[in-house]
């Protein structure tokens, strides 16, 4: 006896405390302190250099501090154990006190019947009375059927000669707190699966060349792709009259099983996307800064005509009219007089029995040798122009498994603020009375939320009501 | 006509608009009143011609954007929303204190926007040539624009012993529905702002969420104004205390708007 009533007091007891536990996370402070904490943290994150250099990070702000803020992991905080933890706890605190409420919400939500009383919407501040003349049979008829297009489920009730009607809206948004909440679950899961089993590099791939593997942003881990991916070519344009960047363009290949199985050209703002795998347009560099491939046009002096070729360095070319032999001879960076001109190709003219004549025409100022006069004693002048340089692009690897939940998350959390915000659970009353000879219309409301804008709306149909009356 | 020419105009008619309401109020003449709204509405208008105007120009130098790709269009573009939205508010409840804060706002924001030297129409970076600039940086500013208005209607409530009866004319209970109907407008936009500021991160540079300053600083915004919400719905908070809260909030969007360009991160937008 003595015994088994301990027992049950234990049992008492170990409920008690679970009912404790589970109250604590139902409970609306849990959530506000947990959301202030993690405002208040965040402001630290953002003063805070994150995921630095901690050589950097320990000269600047000396041993104490750099020890202190290294042990609470301040130098990576999104990712510490303890802003997770609060997104934990977060996430088990929704789902309480979802569970909590909607077991009591349910009730009101999924009820068959509803029930109203009148002395409710009696006395309601928001109430608008007014009279209109006609019978009680008549008024009762053109009210009814006003209201009908409000509703089709509306409920009559005759007591002591008043007539009264009532319907209710909305029910169901009341479960737009719901629809909110579990939004934000699906964000948290889905940011979590990003963050464990997401990956994120970067890569460089020259122009022709290609690649399979691509190393993690925090240099631990090399992917292997599983495909191979070539870069055809790199372009980038400026804007007009401006050394602005318009556009960056990349073709890329997709290769599997030497088969090309995927072509696009990729932007800022358009990824290439296969396989899990987003290739993002994030950078480029000159791989060497002598070009590729130029185009020299020659203009014969006596005639006007201009030929042009397409040479490289090195490259030796017989121009038309007897006009000589053109070698390129080097790309380079042209001082003058102490003064830099830019990139300039070097060159040599040669004819029969003439001394040979080294030219310099630097990409700014084509026009240069012609001002020395140089080239005019000769019978050509020289420009290029169609300057190819080998580009390696850079791009951005990814591939989350978790954006998918994160983007259902927002869907759902749009609507369900959109439910939450302008959708209520409406009651709306119409109650008739008679002294003979007119009728007294009372029009009331109540909502679970926007009183304000209640009153609003009761006013408004009122309106309609007496409008519908005469 | 230009639109910066325009823009200047509206400066002083905003001006006026704050003048009047505010001599109508201290001499409670309905007919000052009326010249403050007549000001007000051309005011709004020439603010939406100067935004035109500079959408048409940037089109006409061949870029072709939305103006609302530096601070000076953002702040043209804030003022026009709180205007839109003071005059609503005065259309519905014939009550004039709110246009008072807020044309101040207006005025504000123009007189500031006048102050910034970039504001030339320029190209945009590739980063920023998206669809998505235009719903984020539109969907964020109404949503800053709900605050404002909201941090009015709350430093009104927390004034209002101070201040004459026939002055605030709103009851407590009226000026908190209101903040509350600011806040939500606030917060819906403001919730969508960040949403598509992620799905265009996203699209543009592969991660949805890079915990950059600002990306930081509007969640700190969203979690207090979701502490707001949530101490409303169901501590029952109200008045004062309340009030408070959104302020708070509204400190929390002037350091997203204005403070954030002083840290390091990608959204450089001031300078
Ligand atoms: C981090 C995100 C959130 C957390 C941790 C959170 C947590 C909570 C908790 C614990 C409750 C009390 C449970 C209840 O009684 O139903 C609650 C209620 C509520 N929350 Fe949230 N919430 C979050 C986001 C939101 C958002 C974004 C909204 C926006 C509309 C929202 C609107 C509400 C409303 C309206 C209620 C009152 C529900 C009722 O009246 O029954 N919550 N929230």
């Amino acid at each position: 006896m003595e015994k088994s009533s301990n027992k049950t007091s234990i049992r008492q007891e170990l409920w008690n405390i679970l009912y404790e536990i589970w109250n604590f996370f139902a409970s609306m402070q849990l959530s506000v302190v947990t959301i202030l904490f993690l405002a208040i943290t965040s402001i630290l994150g953002t003063v805070i250099h994150q995921s630095g250099d901690s050589g950097h990070n320990f000269q600047h702000y000396g041993p104490f501090w750099f020890q202190f803020f290294e042990t609470l992991d301040l130098f990576d905080m999104y990712h510490s154990i303890w802003y997770q933890a609060a997104f934990l706890i977060l996430s088990i605190n929704i789902i309480v006190c979802s569970i909590d409420k909607l077991s009591s919400t349910w009730k009101i939500i999924f009820k068959k019947d509803s029930s109203f009383s009148f002395s409710k919407f009696e006395n309601l501040k928001s109430n608008v009375t007014f009279k209109v003349p006609g019978s009680l049979k008549e008024t009762e008829l053109k009210i009814k059927s006003q209201f009908l297009k409000l509703s089709k489920n509306i409920k009559e009730e005759k007591v002591d000669g008043r007539i009264t009607f009532y319907t209710e809206k909305g029910r169901k948004t009341r479960l737009g707190v719901y629809v909110v909440h579990l939004s934000i679950l699906f964000m948290i899961v889905g940011g979590a699966i990003g963050m464990y089993f997401g990956f994120e590099g970067f890569v460089n791939i020259p122009e022709g060349k290609s690649i399979t593997k691509v190393l993690s942003k925090d240099r631990t881990e090399i992917r292997d792709l599983g495909f191979e991916l070539r870069c055809d070519n790199f372009d980038l344009t400026l804007y007009k009259n401006s050394k602005m960047a318009k556009e960056y363009r990349s073709d890329l290949v997709v290769i599997e099983n030497n088969k090309e199985v995927l072509k696009k050209s990729i932007i800022v703002n358009d990824p290439l996307r296969y396989k899990g795998y987003n290739f993002y347009q994030s950078s480029y560099s000159e791989i060497s800064s002598k070009p590729n491939v130029m185009t020299a046009v020659f203009r014969s002096n006596e005639t006007g005509i201009e030929y042009s070729k397409k040479m490289k360095i090195g490259d030796k070319y017989e121009i038309p009219e007897g006009l000589g032999t053109f070698s390129v001879d080097k790309y380079d960076n042209y001082l003058f007089r102490g003064n830099s001109l830019g990139d300039a190709v070097f060159g040599t003219i040669k004819r029969d029995g003439k001394k040979p004549v080294e030219v310099v025409v630097p990409l700014d100022h084509p026009q240069f040798d012609m001002m020395r006069n140089k080239m005019k004693k000769g019978k050509v002048y020289v420009r290029f122009t169609d300057i190819d340089k080998s580009f390696q692009t850079g791009l951005q690897v990814t591939s989350d498994p978790g954006v998918w939940w994160v983007y259902l998350g927002f869907i759902l959390l749009i609507a369900g603020c959109y439910i939450t915000f302008f959708m209520c659970h409406r009651s709306i009353c119409i109650s008739i009375s008679s002294n003979g000879k007119k009728c007294k219309v009372m029009v009331s409301g109540t909502a679970n939320k926007n009183k304000q804008g209640m009153k609003f709306w009761v006013e408004k149909y009122a309106g309609k009501i007496e409008n519908a009356c005469k | 006509m230009s639109s910066s020419l325009v823009l200047s105009i509206v400066i002083y008619v905003y001006g006026f608009a704050f003048i009047f309401y505010t001599s109508s109020a201290i001499f409670s003449k309905k007919e000052i009143t009326k010249v403050g709204t007549i000001l007000s509405y051309i005011a709004l208008s020439g603010n939406i011609l100067g935004f035109a105007l500079r959408w048409i120009e940037s089109y006409d130098k061949g870029y072709g954007h939305i103006p609302l790709s530096n601070l000076y269009e953002s702040l043209v573009f804030f003022a026009l929303v709180i205007a839109i939205l003071y005059l609503y508010l005065e259309y519905r409840h014939k009550k004039y204190i709110i246009s008072i804060i807020c044309s101040l706002f207006c005025l504000i924001c123009m007189l500031y926007a006048s102050f910034q030297t970039a504001d030339a129409i320029r190209p945009l970076l590739p980063a920023l040539k998206s669809n998505w600039l235009t719903i984020h940086v539109l969907t964020c500013f109404l949503g800053y624009s709900g605050f404002a208005v909201a941090f009015a209607l709350s430093v009104l409530l927390i004034m209002k012993n101070a201040l004459p009866e026939k002055i605030v004319k709103f009851t407590e209970a009226e000026i908190d529905d209101l903040t509350h109907q600011m806040v939500s407008f606030g917060f819906i936009f403001l919730t969508l702002g960040i949403i598509t500021g992620a799905v265009w991160a996203n699209s543009a540079w592969g991660s949805y969420w890079t915990w950059d300053p600002k990306e930081n600083w509007s969640l700190i915004t969203w979690f207090v104004y979701l502490a707001f919400l949530h101490l409303r719905f169901m501590k029952g908070w109200h008045g004062r205390r309340l009030a408070i809260v959104s302020i708070i909030g509204f400190l929390a969007v002037m350091f997203t708007y204005f403070g954030v360009n002083y840290l390091p991160g990608l959204h450089s937008y001031g300078n």
